[in-house]
């Protein structure tokens, strides 16, 4: 082996030539975008080279210049903070980044909950680092947006490793089109390995890729986590193996650092967690052994399926569709999402972005392993769609949607009646009531109705329903009495607090406006109190807590205390019917019209 | 010589219906690693024996066509594609049967490369035809355009997206001199471009050098993602007017570190021109990063201009410190972790580096 790292690719070949036909020398091959000859993969399109800006661009940043960027974000923006995680075998600071504000509490419903995405865990799969570091661009430019980014920065702890294999991913931009091929132990004539293709760490490994002893050589950290480590044929314990799974679980300090980003994320309040890979255009879903979890995971996959394909046509005219596939329940392989999904019982996931098959899809010619090598004319397009489409999935696992306050407004302009829903600790709201007048039968109020998110998609500062989600642009809201006398509030004439240069509550279109006239139904006011019967849904199709009293939150692998219309805890929600208000017979309003005289 | 195994008799025989598969007559044939290996060797060499004996397309063609084995046929279909991958137009019989392949429903099926209990097409043979196809099309369409100086600018005229305009660009590489000199001719020289301009006299440049000095004038006055391109341009091929690009960049700071990396390339030395872009929102963490990486003084320099700077142009002089890694960089970074222009969080972060 010596003497072939002296004598470099020369001797190689000559050992190929010498050797039988099963036993297959280590050629370099070279990545470029025609063939020209020699040992060529031929993508059809000019290969990636890594470019020096901290600043996105069409195409793929220089690990340096990535880490430049976070650590630049970390210091300017207030939104970003940083933590190192660990370091990686060749003593390279990890870093992980938590994006949100400074105090862990929501709004209105106690502590924060959390999320945690892993990029760059294998190092060929250079999409995953500008995916993951697309997170936290999009927070620190979209910082003040009084919607969705603000909902999320006080509402969400939100932890990105943006680069998690940092020895493996520079290896790969050094060598950013040369590989060797001829000692794969599975598929030695045409598995590229190491240079531009390496996926493993850097164990045992030199940055050299003329020595080749150790090329084939590192561990598969994404095969290197309980609670399947090593149970599996799909990976192995040959060290030359791509899928080489390390001596014991947890082995590396890649793996370990994850662990730290999750006690960084706050381990007690994590609701999600994606590990992003390239490539096949798929979600790779852990499913265990508690079914309310797995379909909550698969609501919320449907949600990133229907959003990122009607995104995508909405604004390239191409659907890219992202399906679920679920494991099976109780096996595994040793991937980082099922030591996520099992331990902490929540939604966890492997995202293998796109391509769906190879880059023939962009106009490539199908060379070899060419689904690894995004076309640099592809990189801005995914990395933003990418962080829109995992903001909604942020915005929706906050949880589902609550009333927090009402109000009814005379036409003089005051509040006759307020509620508002404040946390009061230990999972629990208490309302607070202002109760100036009852509603007078025929007299005119203006409804308004606030939730706790924003609760429609802003187009242009116009709410409507978020791409390839079906949720009825109003809220459905109904007075009811006691004896099931009831009177529907036409909100299609109502809106969403929140257009431009409109006022609004926290958050624009998380406040409905409506005006309607008290009924003068005799049926309506026999009680002397109504029943505000509120039907809405986020803008996921989430259906609202239908008792804002509990709040809700994530508990062994599944919401607790979002209840349905009935009062039963369930996953679903339904219609809230926690606010009555009052409301005069005829001889009553009479009187308080004479009070509102004096 | 490499045994081919036929693949009906070692394949698993698992019949595949993944559940991601999205196409639903798409029924691949689950082969294992080892089996794909044989088989794709066995196709290389079946088809680059026939193509090295000198058989004509059609009778390579009608040979795969004959192949009773369908995975193996699709195997040597892919080998076939391969080969055409360096032919500059193709023959007629082999249009023809990319216009067949085009339609291929893919038969052979491996394990994902993540997820290997998971079958993934192996060849994409449907794509890759389509490809091809698309490739000569344009090519042939070039090649009339390229002989059409008219029909050439009226492609252009099209506009970016369109598949005229893409035809019209792949065009410039095989137009004359006097075309090209002709197309540029249409430039509006020293206003904002319009669109697909900056695409079009880039395009004019990377195909003849003649041209490069049209690159400052992309950068001032073209779209960004040409400008860029334009920077690139001028960084690989080390052009003799690199400072007026470095300068032109610089004046334009939305693009980016490219700039700051033409104007090393072109001499200027980090401590010329990176302290006054520490401010920038665009420029100033790859100004801190060249610095870290170049500055002799930065030491001194951060000491001397860091209580004076911005907020925005410390943080950058921090994150220089940060990034320089020395013991030196250290001391002074725990010396600046106490002023009181930082936040608490900054203060936080500054001592996490120490």
């Amino acid at each position: 082996m010596a003497l072939i790292r002296r004598s470099g690719t020369f001797a190689i070949c000559m050992l190929a030539a010498i050797c039988g036909s099963y036993v297959y020398a280590q050629v370099e091959f070279r990545y470029t975008e025609e063939a020209n000859g020699g040992n060529q993969f031929v993508l059809g399109y000019p290969p990636p080279e890594p470019v020096d800006s901290a600043v996105p661009l069409d195409g793929f940043r220089a690990y340096s210049s990535l880490h430049a960027r976070h650590q630049d974000l970390m210091l300017q923006s207030e939104r970003v903070t940083g933590e190192i995680i660990g370091s990686t075998i060749l003593g390279r600071e990890i870093w992980a980044y938590a994006i949100g504000d400074e105090d862990s509490q929501t709004i209105n419903a106690g502590p924060e909950s959390s999320a945690l995405i892993n990029g760059g865990i294998h190092a060929r799969e250079w999409g995953t680092p500008e995916l993951t570091t697309g997170l936290i661009e999009a927070a620190v430019e979209n910082a003040g947006d009084s919607y969705l980014y603000d909902f999320l920065n006080d509402n969400v702890h939100f932890v990105v490793v943006p680069v998690n294999n940092v020895d493996g991913f520079v290896q790969t931009q050094r060598y950013p089109t040369r590989v060797l091929v001829g000692a794969d132990p599975n598929a030695p004539q045409s598995s590229p390995r190491d240079g531009r293709m390496r996926r493993k760490n850097m164990r045992d490994v030199d940055e050299q890729l003329a020595t080749l002893g150790d090329h084939l050589l590192g561990i598969d950290l994404n095969r290197n986590n309980e609670p399947f480590w090593a149970l599996s044929a799909s990976s192995s314990s040959n060290r030359d193996s791509l899928v080489y799974h390390g001596t014991n679980s947890f082995s590396e300090p890649e793996t370990r650092a994850l662990m730290a980003a999750a006690e960084l994320a706050g381990e007690q309040r994590l609701r999600w967690y994606e590990d992003v890979h390239s490539f096949t255009q798929v979600l790779f879903s852990v499913r265990t052994f508690k079914p309310r979890r797995n379909a909550i995971q698969s609501q919320l996959l449907s949600s990133f399926t229907r959003f990122h394909d009607a995104l995508s046509i909405e604004r390239h005219d191409v659907s890219r569709v992202y399906p679920e596939g679920p494991n099976s329940i109780g096996s595994g392989i040793g991937v980082t999402a099922e030591y996520f999904g099992y331990e902490y019982e929540i939604p966890s996931w492997t995202l293998e972005i796109e391509p769906r098959q190879s880059a023939a899809e962009y106009g490539g010619l199908g060379a070899e392993h060419d689904g690894f090598i995004l076309p640099d004319s592809e990189v801005a397009r995914l990395r933003e769609d990418m962080a829109l489409t995992h903001a909604l999935l942020a915005y929706r696992q906050a949880g589902p949607p609550s009333v927090a306050a009402l109000e009814l407004i005379d036409s003089r302009g005051t509040v006759v009646h307020a509620a508002r829903w404040h946390y009061a600790g230990d999972g629990l709201r208490e309302l607070a009531l202002i109760e100036n007048e009852p509603l007078l039968p025929g007299f005119e109020y203006t409804l308004r109705v606030s939730f706790d998110k924003p609760m429609r998609w802003a187009d242009d500062g116009v709410p409507r329903q978020a791409p390839g989600h079906q949720v009825p642009l109003e809220p459905a809201i109904v007075l009811r009495t006691e004896s099931g006398g009831s009177h529907a509030v036409d909100t299609a004439a109502g809106n969403w607090l929140g257009a431009p240069d409109e006022p609004f509550v926290h958050y624009r279109f998380d406040t409905f406006e409506t005006k309607f006239i008290a009924p003068l139904d005799p049926v309506m006011f026999e009680s002397g109190q109504l029943t505000m019967e509120i039907d809405a849904e986020d803008f996921t199709e989430q259906r609202l807590d239908a008792d804002p009293a509990t709040v809700v939150d994530w508990q062994q692998g599944a919401w607790r205390g979002y209840e349905n219309s009935s009062g039963q805890p369930r996953d679903s929600g339904g219609t809230d019917s926690t606010l009555t208000v009052r409301i005069a017979e005829p001889w009553e309003a009479r009187l308080w019209l004479l009070r509102r005289g004096r | 010589m490499k045994r081919f195994i036929p693949v009906a008799l070692c394949a698993l025989a698992a019949i595949a219906t993944a559940g991601f598969e999205q196409e639903p007559r798409a029924r691949l044939v689950s082969v294992s690693e080892h089996d794909y290996v044989e088989l794709t060797a066995a196709a290389k060499q079946r088809v680059a024996t026939m193509a090295g004996r000198g058989e004509a397309p059609a009778t390579v063609i009608n040979a795969i066509r004959a192949v009773p084995d369908s995975l193996a046929r699709e195997a040597q279909w892919s080998a076939w594609l391969d080969s055409l991958k360096a032919a500059h137009l193709l023959d007629p019989v082999e249009i023809e049967t990319l216009e067949t392949l085009a339609g291929h429903s893919a038969q052979v099926g491996i394990p994902h490369h993540e997820f290997p209990s998971r079958t993934v097409p192996a060849f994409q043979v449907a794509n890759r035809a389509q490809v091809l196809m698309a490739r000569d099309t344009a090519r042939r369409r070039a090649v009339e355009l390229a002989d059409s100086p008219e029909q050439l600018t009226a492609a252009l005229d099209d506009g970016p997206g369109s598949q005229e305009f893409a035809t019209g660009l792949l065009a410039l590489e095989i137009a004359s001199s006097a075309t090209l000199s002709e197309v540029v001719s249409r430039y509006r020289f020293g206003q904002p471009a319009q669109a697909g301009d900056a695409q079009v006299v880039l395009k004019v440049a990377k195909t003849d050098a003649a041209f490069m000095y049209l690159l400052p004038e992309i950068i001032e006055f073209g779209d960004v993602a040409s400008a860029r391109n334009a920077i690139r341009v001028a960084v690989d091929g080390r052009v003799a007017m690199l400072p007026e690009v470095a300068a032109k960049a610089l004046d334009r700071p939305e693009l980016g570190g490219l700039a700051l990396t033409a104007a090393q390339r072109a001499g200027m030395h980090p401590d010329r021109f990176c302290w006054g872009l520490l401010d920038n929102p665009s420029l100033g963490a790859d100004a801190a990063r060249l610095l870290a990486a170049h500055s002799a003084e930065l030491i001194d320099e951060v000491r001397h201009r860091v209580e004076s700077a911005s907020r925005p142009a410390r943080m950058r002089m921090l994150l220089a410190l940060k990034l320089r890694d020395s013991e030196e960089a250290r001391e002074l970074l725990a010396e600046l972790a106490g002023a009181s222009w930082l936040t608490d969080q900054q203060r936080r972060e500054v001592r996490a580096w120490l």
